[in-house]
Parts: C-alpha cells; structure tokens; sequence
C-alpha cells in the first residue's frame, strides 16, 4: 500500500508494465493487512496489538506528540487486483495517528481494480487521525477505496485523503481510469457523513469540467468529527487565505468540518494541509510528513 | 386514460413554485459558480446544470426518490428511515445540508396537510426528524400511488427548472434562453429517471467535486440572493 521509499527515491522508480503474455487472472495478487489497537493507560497511548500480513508494515517511531504509526508497504506500490486492508481501533482515552512515509502508487490495470479497505473506531474519549500522504494514481490505474469509521459519541476522527492523478512534474496524465472512493462515516451509531467521489472512464475529460475540478490535478479531502469540530471554521479558513495556489472550500455543521481542495501541483496543496492539519490534531503532523 | 389523468395530478400541485417548500431560496451552488465566472451566460449554465444532473446530486437523488418510494411500497419503514439518514449524510456542507433538510421537512409537513392519506401519515411516522427532500417527494408519491419513475422524473424536472430560474436571476440569461435550457435538459432528467429505475444505493455516486467545494466557499460569499 504505502510506499517506504522517499518521495524523491519514488519518483526514479518505473512502473512495472504489464507484459502482453502476463495474464491478468493469474498474476498473483498481493494482499496485504494491517490491525492495530490503541490504548491508554495513566494517560498515555501504546500499541496494545498490532498485526501485520502480506506486504504490509506498521512502524511505531518514538515521538513527543503520543503514538504515530506509520504505515508502509514493502511491495512499493499497488498493481491491478491487489488489496490493502487496515483495521485500527482506538480504545477510550488514548490517540493514535496513522500516516505514511510517502505517496502510495497505484499503477496501470489490464483490468483489475485494487482495492483499499479503511475501518476505524473510536471508542469514549479517544482520538484517531487518519493522515496519509498523498496516493498517486498512473495512467489507466483502476482504484476502489472504502472508509467506514465508527466514533463514539465523545470521540475524534481526522481523515485526510489527497489523490495526485499522474505524476504532473514528469509530465505524466491520466487519461482514463477509476477512482471509487467512498466514506461512511458514524458518531453514536448514527451514520453522520458520507460520500462518494467516483471519477471513472475518461478520466482526463472529467477532470477538465468545471464542476468536477477545472483542469486540476490533485485533490484532497479532510474531515474533522469531534464536539468542537465547527469552532474550528474561521480559523481553518484563515490558515487557507495564505495558500492561494490552492482552491479550497471549508464547511462545518452537525459536529464536523469538511475541507475540500483542489490544486494543480501537489506541492502547493502539501503546503496548505500542513498549515490546517495540525489546527485540526492539536498536535504537529508525524514527522514522516516533514521530509 | 380518461380519467383527466388523476394519477399525476398530485406531482403538478407538489413541483411548483407555489407549493410552500421555498425550493426559490437555493442554488445548489450556483450562485458561487457565477460569482467565480464559471456560470457567466446561457451556454455555460446550460453545461453547469447538465453536469450537475448527470455527474452530481440529482442522479443520487432519483435513486434515494425511488429506493423510499419501494420502501414505502413494502411498508419497509426501517429501510425508509436507514434511506433518510444516508440521504441526510450524503449532503456535502451545511448549506446543501440545509438545502435538502429544510426543502424535505417543508414538503412532508405541506403533503400531510394538504394531500393527507393514511399510508402517508404512517410513513410520516418514520421520519420524525430532518428529512431530506427526495425522500419526502418519494414518500408522497408511493402513498398516493404515483408511479416511482413518474416521480423521479417530474422531480429532477423541478430541480432543474428552480435551478434555471435561479440562474436567470443570477447570470445575463434572459427568460425564453432559460425555458429552452428547461426543454433541452428534459430528455437527460428521462434518462436519470430510468437509469435509477435500475439503480440501488449502491450506486450512489457523484464527481462534482469543484461543485461541492464551491458550495463551501458560498457560505462566506458577501452578497448573497440565495441560501445555497
């Protein structure tokens, strides 16, 4: 799923291409897994279980900030047909951020969709962030995502998503694909927010439409759910008019905070997000995010 | 049919202007798309509201009309009040938020006491609360036996036509430019309609993505003729 290698190390890697002879259904397909549980004991957050398979890793780097995993995938990127599949769980009172030491590739499909599957909960009093670096989708790459976050009542969820369609700086489009993303997101078994982002077929003629994103080439969602999450408005806002390179448009109501953003270079929205994440954490982002 | 087509008849009465919903009161973000210049004449709003049928809200909300006219049908009412809520949470800000919520509770509360039946009033009972628009449209319909596509249609046609009244008011569009926009999206509102007939809500899905974004940025536009 999540690449190990740097940003600058991810961009000298090619692609595998698919050869003709390779048939798809038999290729073997990579899953890959990881479980995680957080909890607190006299205030402070520990991974009480962590389980990893196929490619995947989770890495607990020491930080001041509470518990920071960070999620890797030694494989360096997904290929058509491959499935992701993380489950973290954040027991009451303790916090834990998920993030990424680089941008997660999904390559080219001959078909296939790889599939990304998220389930979060959090229970009384505790604190999850979702916060992965950006995915970058290559030309004809078939992407289905899932997130399903269950919160208790008093609990608090950040998820950050950004999705960089083809690698702009090398010159790179894509022209066609799928890109499924669906949330579902709950608060007191209540089902509070969801939506879902499908860009599918000719992708780059999509994009080119003013209501889907003018031309842009990465976008990004955030939301915030927690008791306080609308009182974060004017100051997410104001931490956004610094970054016009980006377009962006804020919400909150019923107890969440949406931002929505569009940019054409993936810099520039990096740049926006690590100016209103931590507003939203109250914490700086892991420091995976600073390289 | 001789019989002054009694079937529809309810759907002429619910989709005006004169019903008390307040449906003149929002844009669905139109209002932004014209202050950023996206919006600035009849062609490009005639592009706008047909990306925002076809890619955007309406397709999901002829699913959502026809998925709550079926439970009502089936007096399913826990799948009538599991449609209403993932309606409710589909709404992408506050404004669209309220858009739907306010337009729904309205139209529910004005059927109840202007075309009341007991199907209706039982469905009623199931969504206390917030209701979204299309829900209470597809409620309304089922119990008083209007066909699901009849009513998917006639309701993407109303939005479509707020929208364009919105738009006339908004952008140098002139009045006979809008109805033939009106006219020329009536086949792709059929078209909707049908497809949700084969539809579920798993197949809820938009790629408005700049649309919503806009939306969000509306809430702080300065001068503002409309809610949405």
């Amino acid at each position: 799923m999540y690449a190990s290698a740097s940003p600058s190390e991810v961009l000298e890697r090619e692609p595998p291409q698919p050869s003709q002879s390779e048939d798809a259904s038999r290729r073997q397909r990579a899953d890959g897994s990881i479980v995680v549980r957080a909890e607190a004991s006299r205030g402070v957050s520990r991974a009480a279980r962590v389980a990893e398979s196929g490619a995947a890793r989770l890495r607990l780097p020491r930080s001041e900030h509470g518990l920071d995993g960070v999620m890797l995938n030694v494989a360096g990127g997904l290929a058509c047909g491959d499935r992701m599949r993380v489950a973290a769980d954040v027991g009451p009172g303790a916090a834990l951020t998920l993030s990424t030491p680089g941008a997660e590739r999904v390559y080219r499909s001959d078909g296939p969709v790889t599939e990304v599957s998220t389930r979060l909960a959090i229970e009384p009093g505790g604190a999850l962030a979702w916060v992965p670096q950006e995915t970058i989708l290559f030309d004809h790459a078939r992407l289905a995502r899932r997130l399903d976050a269950d919160i208790a009542r008093d609990g608090r969820l950040t998820v950050y998503e950004a999705v960089m369609f083809g690698r702009t700086a090398r010159g790179e489009t894509v022209e066609s694909g799928q890109f499924d993303d669906c949330w579902r997101v709950r608060r007191d078994n209540k089902l509070v927010f969801a939506d879902r982002l499908r860009i599918a077929g000719a992708v780059r003629e999509l994009m080119a439409k003013r209501t889907v994103a003018a031309g842009a080439t990465t976008l990004a969602t955030l939301l915030h759910v927690a008791p306080d999450a609308e009182a974060l408005l004017d100051p997410v806002r104001a931490a956004l008019e610094g970054h016009p390179a980006v377009e962006s448009g804020v919400s909150a109501w019923n107890g969440m905070l949406v931002v929505r953003f569009l940019a054409a270079r993936t810099e520039a929205l990096r740049d926006a997000s690590r100016s209103v994440l931590p507003l939203l954490l109250g914490r700086p982002l892991p420091r995976v995010w600073s390289c | 049919m001789g019989d002054g087509g009694a079937a529809l008849l309810p759907l002429f009465a619910w989709l005006t202007p004169a019903f008390p919903v307040g449906g003149y009161a929002y844009s669905h973000g139109l209002e932004q798309a014209v202050e950023d210049g996206d919006v600035r004449d009849a062609a490009s709003l005639e592009i706008w509201l047909g990306e925002a049928l076809e890619l955007g809200f309406a397709r999901n909300d002829a699913i959502l009309l026809i998925t709550a006219h079926r439970a009502v049908l089936s007096d399913d009412l826990r799948t009538l009040g599991e449609t209403n809520e993932l309606a409710l949470a589909f709404a992408p800000t506050r404004e669209l938020n309220l858009e739907t919520s306010q337009q729904g509770r309205s139209f529910l509360d004005a059927t109840l006491a202007a075309w009341p039946n007991p199907r209706l009033a039982l469905a009623a009972e199931a969504l206390p609360g917030e209701v979204a628009y299309p829900i209470a449209v597809g409620v309304a319909s089922a119990a008083h036996d209007i066909p699901a596509e009849n009513a998917a249609a006639a309701f993407l046609l109303a939005i479509s036509q707020a929208l364009v009244s919105a738009g006339v008011r908004l952008a140098p569009v002139g009045q006979t430019s809008g109805a033939k926009i009106v006219a020329r999206l009536a086949p792709l509102v059929s078209r909707l309609a049908a497809g949700a007939m084969a539809a579920t809500i798993d197949d809820l899905a938009s790629a408005t993505f700049r649309l919503d974004l806009g939306s969000a940025r509306h809430e702080t536009q300065y001068t503002r003729l409309f809610r949405s």
